[in-house]
C-alpha cells in the first residue's frame, strides 16, 4: 500500500530524498578519511618522529648530558637547529630560514623527501638540501650555490618532505638542513643564543621506550632537557587530526540538518496532499497505525533512498580529503573504504532523516474520517499531542548526541548545538519578520508582478520559512569564513604604518652595532630603535625555586612559562607600544640590591605575581633579585621587539647580550638592498622583514580558510539542492496558476515577470539575513576571539546579495522550465 | 483538428455560429462532442487548424497565443466548473487579478471588486482564501472575477457542474442576471437542458458536427 500511495508523488519525494545526500556524504567521507588517517598514523608512527627517541636542550650540551646520552645508548644522530640569513648569490637574495646541521642517520624511520631523491643521501658530503619554496624564490636549482654565514654550499636538491612535519610549518619556517660537520664553518654558532640542540635515538628493537623515559626523567628534568617519543607524538598528533576531522564533521553534520529539514517540509507538504486520501482510507477501515505506517514507510524508503546515495558519493568525496588537509598533515594519506565508519555516518544519517520526517508524518495520526466531508476539516493542533512531544524531545536528544559523537566533546556539542539552534532561531524569527514587512508595506501602487512575487512570500504553503533557513545559513556560514578570513589577513596584522618599523634586525652584538647603524645611514634608512637584550631564566617566584615548581602539580603555572628563556631589555621609559596598569616605572638602579623590574599583564598573570612580589632571575649564573615594581600593558601585534619583563637602566648594562635595531624601508626593493648589505657585512644578524611576516599569514590564512570554504560548500550545495527540490515540489502548483493567469489574459511574459519577482526576493531576503548574521558573527569573533580590529565590508556582501540572489532566480527559473509553455486549454480539460 | 493517441482526430467539423453583443446562448450535446474544444477555441485559448474565429473584430486564428492573451484579458471573462480560483490569492485578490494583469493599479479596482463581490454576497469574506470557501461561494468568487472587467463576451463551462441543486440556482441567476445588466454576451456550455434553456438560444453538437441551432422560449424566473 505505501509503495502504491507513493506512485503519484515518488519522483518527487525523491528529489527531496536528494537534499539529505550531501549531508550523509560528507560525513561518511569524512568518518572514512578520520579513520584512515587513524590507521596511517598507527602505520607510519615511527616515521611521526623520525627516531624512537628525540631528547632536546636549548643550550650546547654539558658533560653530565653526553653522559646520559651515552647511557642511553642506540644509534645516535645530532642536530642543531637555528635562525640565519641565507644568501643565494645566485640572485643576490637573502631571506630568514630555519637552519638544521643533522648528523648522518636522521632520519632512521621514513626519509626525507628531495627532488632529486639521491639528494637526501648526498648532501651530508658536503652540500645543502634546501626548502622547495626558497628555490622557486630565488630561482635556483640544485648546483646553484647558497651562503650560510660564512660557507657556502652548492644546492644538493629541493627539499619536499621531512618525516613528520607539515607542509604548514615550512610556510613560516623555510627549511635548509646541512652537513652536521660543516656546522663550525658558518661560524654562526660563536656568538648566537637561540639554537636548539637535539639528538636521534634509534634504540634496539627490544627497548620499551616508555619505561626508559620514565627511568631516565629525573635526570633530564634536572638537566633542563625534553624529550619526545613515538607514543607522545603519536598522541598529540592523534588529538590535533581528531579535533582537524571534528570541525569538518560538524560541517557535514550542520548540511545533514539542512537536508533533514528539506525532508521534514517535504513530508510536511505531503501529508497535506495526501489528507484527503488518508481520510478516505480511514474512512474504509484502515487504522491510526496503519495509516501512519503507509507514510512512515514511505518516509523511511526516501531517506534509505538518500542515505545510500549519499553514502556512495561519500566514498567518491573521501578521495579528495587528502589533498584539502594534506598541508597540515605530517604524512601522506592511504586512502581506503573504511567500512565500520561508513556504515556508522549512513546509519546516523538516515536516523536523523528520519526522526525528522517522523515529526510531520504525526499529522497524519490526526486527520480524522471527517476530512472526507470537509476539505476545510483542520487536523487537532499538534502541541496537544504527546506523541509530538515526545518525538520532538527524541529528536533534540538524538541530535544532541550526534554532536556530542561528531564534536567529541560535550562542551563543543553543547556549544555548537547552542549556536546552531541560536541561528536557526534568529533565521526563523527574521524570516516572520520578514514575512510579516512583505505583508505590511505591500502596496496596491506597485506593479503587478511584484505585489505578486511578494505576496507568494507569505500565502499559504509559501516555503519562505524553508529556503531562508537552507539559503540565509548556507550564505550566513560561507560569508563568516570569508569575513573571518579576512579580518584575519587585514585585522590581525600588524598595521604598516609610516612612522612605525617594517624591519627588524636582531641578534646584532654590543660590536656590531655601530657597524649595523652605518650601514642603515648609507642606505638612507633611519634607525628608529635600538634596544639592548639580555636573555635570562626564571630561577625562583616568591622564593619558590622554579625547579620545585616543576615538580609541583598544583602550581597552576604553565611550565613553558616557568623554562621559557626570557629576553628582558633595560631602558628608562614606557614604550609608545606600552601602558602602564599598575604602579610606578622602575627607578634608575644598581646591580647590587634588589632590582625593580616591570612585568607584561599577561606573563604576571600566569607566573602568578603582582606589585611586590620577589622574582629571581638566572643571569649566566649570576642571580638578580628583582621586585615587581609596575605592570604593564602591550601592544603585542607592533612591529617591534616588546618584553615581558623591563629592567631599568643602570642594572644591566654590562650584562652580555646583544641589540635589536629596528628601521623602515618604504618599498620591498630597498628593503631587500638593505638586507642583502647587512647579511653581507655581518652573516649573524637576522633580518625579519614585515613584508615577508605578512605574506607568510596571508598564506596561512588562505590555506586554514581553504579548509574552511570546503566545509562551507556543503552546505552551500545542500542549501541549492532544498532549493530546487523545493521548486520542483511546488511545480504543479506553479503550473495550474500559471495557466489559470494565462488564462484570465496574462501574457507569458507577465508570468515569467511574477516568478522572477518571487525568486529575487527570496534570493536576496536568503543573502540580507545570511548576511546580517555573518557581519554579526564576524563581528563577535573579532571582538571576543581575534581581538581584532572589525570594518564594515561592503563589497563581500554586494557580491554575495548578486551571486545569490542571482543563483535563486537562475535556479527558480530552470526548474520552473516548461511552466509557461503550457498551453492554456488545459484549463478546460483538467476542469471535466 | 487534435492529434491524439496513433493518429490525428478531427473534433469539430464546420461548426459556424455568430453571437450578437449582449447575447446569449448554450452549447449542448454528450461527452465527447466538442463542445469544451468550440469554447476554447471561441475563448482563444486554442486556435482552429481550419477556419476562424472572430472575436469583438479580432480575428483570433491569425493572433499568437500573447496576443490572444490580450485579447482575453480585455474582451473575455470566465466561468469554470471546477472554479480555478488561485488557491493563494484571498477572494478579494482573486478577483482583481484580470484587471491588474492589464496594468491597472488604481484604488478603482479594488471598490470595483469588493462592490462585485457584495453583490454576489461574499461582501463578508474578502480575506477569505479560497480552501476556506464552500463550493458556492468559490464560484460566486470566480463569478465576480468573470465581470469585474466588465468583458464583451463570458464563457461559463458547466458553472453549476460542481453544485448541489440549491446553490446551482443561485449560481444561475447571478450568471444572468448580471448578463442582463452589464451587456455581456454569454456562452454557456452544460449538460443540463433546462439550464441551457435559460440562454434563449440553444446549439446542439454531436460527433463534432452542429446538428442544431434553435431559439427557444427563455425560461426565466
Amino acid at each position: 500500500m505505501a509503495w502504491r500511495d507513493s506512485r503519484a508523488s515518488r519522483r518527487k519525494l525523491l528529489l527531496f530524498s536528494s537534499s539529505i545526500i550531501i549531508g550523509i556524504a560528507a560525513l561518511v567521507a569524512i568518518s572514512s578519511f578520520g579513520q584512515n588517517l587513524r590507521n596511517t598514523i598507527d602505520q607510519q608512527a615511527k616515521t611521526l618522529l623520525g627516531a624512537d627517541l628525540v631528547v632536546a636542550a636549548r643550550d650546547p650540551f654539558t658533560p653530565p648530558m653526553e653522559e646520559l646520552f651515552r647511557e642511553i645508548g642506540g644509534q645516535q644522530s645530532r642536530e642543531v637547529i637555528f635562525s640565519s640569513m641565507v644568501v643565494f648569490p645566485k640572485t643576490g637574495g637573502t631571506r630568514l630560514v630555519q637552519v638544521r646541521a643533522v648528523e648522518p642517520g636522521f632520519p632512521y624511520y621514513g626519509q626525507f623527501e628531495t627532488q632529486p631523491t639521491a639528494a637526501a643521501g648526498e648532501f651530508h658530503s658536503g652540500s645543502a638540501l634546501v626548502e622547495d619554496t626558497l628555490l622557486l624564490q630565488f630561482d635556483s636549482k640544485p648546483g646553484d650555490p647558497v651562503k650560510i654565514g660564512q660557507a657556502t654550499f652548492a644546492i644538493a636538491g629541493a627539499l619536499l618532505k621531512v618525516p613528520g612535519e607539515n607542509a604548514v610549518f615550512s610556510t613560516i619556517a623555510p627549511r635548509i638542513y646541512i652537513p652536521f660537520d660543516k656546522l663550525d664553518a658558518t661560524q654562526l654558532l660563536a656568538n648566537d643564543s637561540f639554537a636548539r640542540y637535539k639528538v636521534f635515538f634509534k634504540l634496539p628493537a627490544s627497548t620499551e621506550v616508555e619505561r626508559l623515559v620514565r627511568r631516565i626523567r629525573p635526570k633530564v628534568d634536572k638537566l633542563g632537557l625534553t624529550v619526545d617519543t613515538v607514543e607522545e607524538r603519536k598522541a598529540s598528533l592523534g588529538r590535533a587530526l581528531e579535533n582537524l576531522n571534528h570541525f569538518l564533521s560538524l560541517g557535514g553534520f550542520i548540511a545533514l540538518l539542512l537536508g533533514a529539514i528539506g525532508i521534514a517540509s517535504a513530508i510536511h507538504v505531503h501529508v497535506r496532499q495526501k489528507t484527503a486520501s488518508v481520510a478516505v482510507l480511514r474512512c474504509l477501515g484502515c487504522s491510526v497505525a496503519q495509516s501512519f505506517a503507509i507514510y512512515l514507510l514511505q518516509a523511511a524508503a526516501l531517506g534509505l533512498v538518500g542515505a545510500i546515495a549519499g553514502c556512495a558519493l561519500g566514498l567518491a568525496i573521501q578521495y579528495t580529503l587528502p589533498q584539502v588537509a594534506a598541508d597540515f598533515l605530517p604524512m601522506r594519506v592511504e586512502v581506503a573504504v573504511a567500512w565500520a565508519p561508513i556504515l556508522r555516518a549512513t546509519a546516523a544519517g538516515f536516523a536523523v532523516c528520519l526522526i525528522f520526517a517522523v515529526i510531520p508524518l504525526l499529522g497524519i495520526r490526526r486527520i480524522a474520517p471527517l476530512a472526507v466531508l470537509r476539505a476545510s476539516y483542520e487536523p487537532a493542533a499538534p502541541l496537544r499531542d504527546p506523541a509530538h512531544w515526545f518525538i520532538l524531545i527524541l529528536a533534540v536528544a538524538g541530535l544532541l548526541w550526534f554532536a556530542r559523537y561528531q564534536a567529541g566533546r560535550w562542551t563543543y556539542a553543547l556549544s555548537f548545538a547552542g549556536a546552531l539552534a541560536g541561528a536557526f532561531a534568529i533565521l526563523t524569527l527574521f524570516a516572520q519578520g520578514l514575512r510579516r514587512l512583505a505583508r505590511a508595506i505591500i502596496s496596491p501602487a506597485w506593479p503587478f508582478a511584484w505585489r505578486q512575487g511578494m505576496a507568494n512570500l507569505y500565502r499559504p504553503q509559501n516555503r519562505t520559512l524553508l529556503l531562508l533557513l537552507s539559503l540565509g545559513l548556507g550564505v550566513f556560514l560561507m560569508l563568516t569564513l570569508f569575513r573571518t578570513s579576512q579580518i584575519l589577513s587585514a585585522g590581525l596584522l600588524p598595521k604598516d604604518k609610516a612612522d612605525q618599523p617594517n624591519a627588524a634586525l636582531f641578534d646584532v652584538q654590543a660590536d656590531q652595532v655601530e657597524k649595523v647603524k652605518q650601514i642603515l645611514a648609507e642606505q638612507k634608512l633611519p634607525v628608529l630603535a635600538d634596544v639592548p637584550l639580555v636573555t635570562m631564566r626564571l630561577h625562583s617566584i616568591k622564593g619558590k625555586p622554579v625547579r620545585a615548581l616543576l615538580r609541583d602539580p598544583d602550581r597552576h603555572i604553565p611550565r613553558w612559562a616557568l623554562r621559557r628563556e626570557y629576553r628582558s631589555t633595560y631602558r628608562d621609559t614606557v614604550d609608545s607600544s606600552e601602558e602602564l596598569v599598575q604602579g610606578s616605572w622602575p627607578a634608575k638602579s644598581r646591580v647590587a640590591g634588589i632590582i625593580p623590574v616591570s612585568a607584561e599583564e599577561g606573563i604576571a598573570r600566569d607566573l602568578k605575581i603582582g606589585l611586590g612580589d620577589e622574582v629571581v632571575f638566572d643571569l649566566q649564573g649570576i642571580m638578580l633579585t628583582n621586585r615587581v615594581a609596575s605592570i604593564r600593558r602591550v601592544d603585542w601585534k607592533r612591529v617591534q621587539p616588546n618584553f615581558f619583563f623591563v629592567f631599568p637602566t643602570g642594572a644591566l648594562e654590562d650584562a652580555p647580550g646583544f641589540h635589536i635595531i629596528t628601521t623602515r624601508a618604504e618599498t620591498r626593493e630597498k628593503s631587500a638592498a638593505m638586507q642583502k648589505a647587512v647579511v653581507r657585512a655581518l652573516p649573524n644578524v637576522s633580518i625579519i622583514d614585515m613584508a615577508l611576516v605578512l605574506d607568510t599569514i596571508d598564506a596561512l590564512v588562505h590555506k586554514v580558510s581553504f579548509v574552511f570554504r570546503f566545509m562551507a560548500l556543503f552546505t552551500v550545495a545542500t542549501g541549492l539542492i532544498v532549493l530546487v527540490a523545493s521548486v520542483l515540489t511546488g511545480r504543479y502548483q506553479r503550473i495550474q496558476e500559471s495557466i489559470l493567469l494565462r488564462t484570465l489574459g496574462a501574457s507569458r511574459e507577465q508570468v515569467r515577470r511574477i516568478l522572477i519577482a518571487e525568486y529575487l526576493l527570496l534570493g536576496v531576503l536568503a543573502a540580507l539575513t545570511g548576511m546580517i548574521l555573518a557581519e554579526a558573527g564576524a563581528w563577535a569573533l573579532a571582538r571576543y576571539v581575534f581581538d581584532a580590529e572589525f570594518h564594515f565590508a561592503i563589497l563581500p556582501m554586494f557580491f554575495a546579495l548578486v551571486i545569490v540572489s542571482g543563483a535563486t532566480i537562475l535556479t527558480g527559473l530552470l526548474a520552473n522550465r516548461g511552466v509557461l509553455d503550457k498551453p492554456p486549454l488545459e484549463i478546460l480539460r483538467s476542469a471535466t | 483538428m487534435y492529434r491524439s493517441g496513433e493518429g490525428e482526430l478531427t473534433v469539430l467539423k464546420n461548426v459556424s455560429f455568430s453571437l450578437e453583443a449582449g447575447g446569449a446562448c448554450a452549447i449542448v450535446g454528450p461527452s465527447g462532442s466538442g463542445k469544451t474544444t468550440l469554447l476554447g477555441l471561441c475563448a482563444g485559448l486554442d486556435v482552429p487548424s481550419s477556419g476562424s474565429v472572430r472575436l469583438n473584430g479580432a480575428d483570433l486564428s491569425r493572433l499568437n497565443e500573447d496576443d490572444r492573451a490580450k485579447v482575453r484579458a480585455e474582451n473575455v471573462g470566465f466561468v469554470f466548473q471546477s472554479f480555478q480560483l488561485l488557491s493563494t490569492l484571498t477572494a478579494l485578490e482573486n478577483v482583481m487579478v484580470p484587471l491588474e494583469l492589464r496594468g491597472m493599479n488604481s484604488k478603482g479596482i479594488r471598490e470595483a471588486a469588493v462592490s462585485l463581490l457584495g453583490k454576489v454576497g461574499l461582501g463578508e469574506r474578502l480575506q477569505h482564501y479560497p480552501a476556506q470557501l464552500s463550493g458556492g461561494e468559490q464560484q460566486r468568487v470566480a463569478l465576480a472575477r468573470a465581470f469585474l472587467n466588465s468583458p464583451k463576451i463570458l464563457f461559463a463551462d458547466e458553472p453549476t457542474g460542481n453544485l448541489d441543486n440549491e446553490t446551482s440556482e443561485r449560481i444561475v441567476d447571478l450568471l444572468f442576471e448580471l448578463n442582463n445588466s452589464s451587456g455581456t454576451a454569454l456562452v454557456l456550455v452544460t449538460h443540463n437542458l433546462e439550464l441551457a434553456r435559460k440562454a434563449g438560444r440553444i446549439i446542439q453538437l454531436k460527433g463534432g458536427l452542429l446538428v442544431e441551432d434553435v431559439e427557444v422560449e427563455p425560461a426565466l424566473p
